[in-house]
């Protein structure tokens, strides 16, 4: 009981003459100066602590509200885009509808198709005299089989001539070749395109 | 408090307010930078959106004026049910203006393609040189609805060529939904425009309105 009297007593000494440097307290009370120094570093530190949360408390206020208008206001221009895109809702269907044929006409376009070859076997047969014939002609994506009856020798020539240089075709495969006195050279062909 | 030490007291203190500071640093910190982060992501969200919306409407408004009756043509060269009776009548059409006869035209029955489309077969024979047979074929390619020869058998005496062919057209249901307003829209892309060229300049099938019966008033046989 007796020291904390006698550090009140000390404090009230103190207070009443701040400029007499009056310690009644026991020495084993008294907090050391380095410490003291500590103490008051902390305290000083704390008190920026406080002021630096408060600055940083008000600004992440102000981010706050500036992103609240922020957002506010591309919400309210993404609600009139919206609108706009209700009136042009017709273009957008058939914009939607164009591109969903074009996306499936192009899987059509990717198909194979036998106009290709007979457009390029067309070329060979064209050049046949009058006297020549197609006996048979059967022409498939992935093939064309002809039985052709030449009856003059020129002209067989000229059709397997240029059939063998052509560009177009990947095998040409004779499949049988035959002479009649009476009907002229039977020419049996099977073409595979590149 | 009165038994606490005096060192003990003032060092709490001095601390109480760094400790205090930390604390709200921590509480605040977290529920506040979370807090804006959240409204971060949704400005981001709304940006991106603001972005793609600008883009279709600017896109829309533009291709509105363009765009024409591309969609029509379009649906007519694949069209969302089965074409082979349009089929039909664009091969007898050809075939006229070819001048070359086209008989036994059989339209098959409708059937799922490897390539996901409904698929129908047209068989038909013609009758007339090679050449025209030929030419024929080569023009199946100009009409619409989209049709590919498939398969081609010729056979030719004294002169005369005689032909069976099968050609297939596709169909396929049309989208049933717009996307979100939210997705993205392209405009037509380069390879888009050359297929919508071609499909523009097929042959468009004409169809005459066949028109309704008159219903005459039922005579009442019992009056003289």
């Amino acid at each position: 009981m007796l020291p904390f009297i006698l550090w009140r007593l000390g404090l009230q000494c103190e207070n009443k003459m701040a400029s007499i440097n009056l310690n009644l307290l026991p020495t084993e009370l008294k907090v050391s100066t380095g410490l003291s120094r500590s103490l008051r570093s902390i305290r000083m530190l704390g008190v920026i602590g406080l002021v630096g949360f408060l600055v940083f408390g008000l600004g992440l206020i102000g981010f706050f509200v500036f992103s609240s208008f922020q957002l506010s206001n591309l919400n309210s221009q993404n609600d009139t885009l919206k609108g706009q895109l209700t009136t042009l809702s017709t273009s957008e269907t058939q914009l939607v509808l164009l591109k969903d044929r074009i996306a499936k006409i192009k899987i059509v376009q990717g198909l194979p198709t036998s106009d290709k070859n007979l457009t390029n076997f067309r070329k060979y047969i064209s050049g046949l005299s009058g006297s020549s014939t197609v006996n048979e002609l059967d022409v498939d994506p992935g093939k064309i089989t002809a039985a052709i009856d030449f009856r003059s020798n020129s002209d067989l020539t000229t059709f397997l001539t240029s059939l063998s240089e052509n560009t177009e075709f990947k095998v040409i495969d004779l499949s049988s070749f035959g002479f009649n006195p009476a009907t002229g050279y039977l020419v049996s062909l099977t073409v595979t395109p590149k | 408090m009165k038994n606490i030490p005096e060192n003990i007291k003032v060092a709490l203190t001095s601390t109480a307010p760094l400790v205090a500071a930390i604390i709200l640093f921590l509480l605040v910190g977290n529920f506040g930078i979370s807090k804006v982060q959240d409204l971060r992501g949704q400005i981001s969200k709304a940006q991106s959106d603001n972005t793609i919306l600008t883009q279709k409407v600017s896109l829309l408004q533009n291709i509105s004026g363009t765009i024409g009756n591309a969609p029509s043509a379009a649906a007519v060269a694949l069209p969302d049910g089965n074409p082979a009776l349009a089929v039909i009548s664009q091969l007898k059409n050809l075939a006229a203006a070819n001048i070359i006869s086209i008989s036994n035209i059989k339209g098959g029955a409708a059937s799922d393609d490897v390539t996901g489309l409904g698929r129908s077969n047209v068989t038909f024979d013609l009758d007339g040189t090679i050449d025209q047979i030929i030419t024929f074929l080569q023009s199946v390619s100009t009409i619409a609805p989209i049709t590919l020869v498939d398969k081609v058998k010729i056979s030719e005496s004294g002169g005369i060529a005689k032909a069976s062919i099968s050609v297939k057209s596709f169909w396929a249901p049309l989208p049933k939904t717009l996307p979100s307003t939210n997705t993205q829209i392209s405009d037509l892309t380069p390879d888009e425009q050359a297929i919508l060229l071609k499909i523009s300049s097929l042959v468009q099938p004409s169809f005459s309105q066949v028109p309704g019966a008159e219903v005459g008033g039922r005579t009442d046989p019992f009056t003289p």
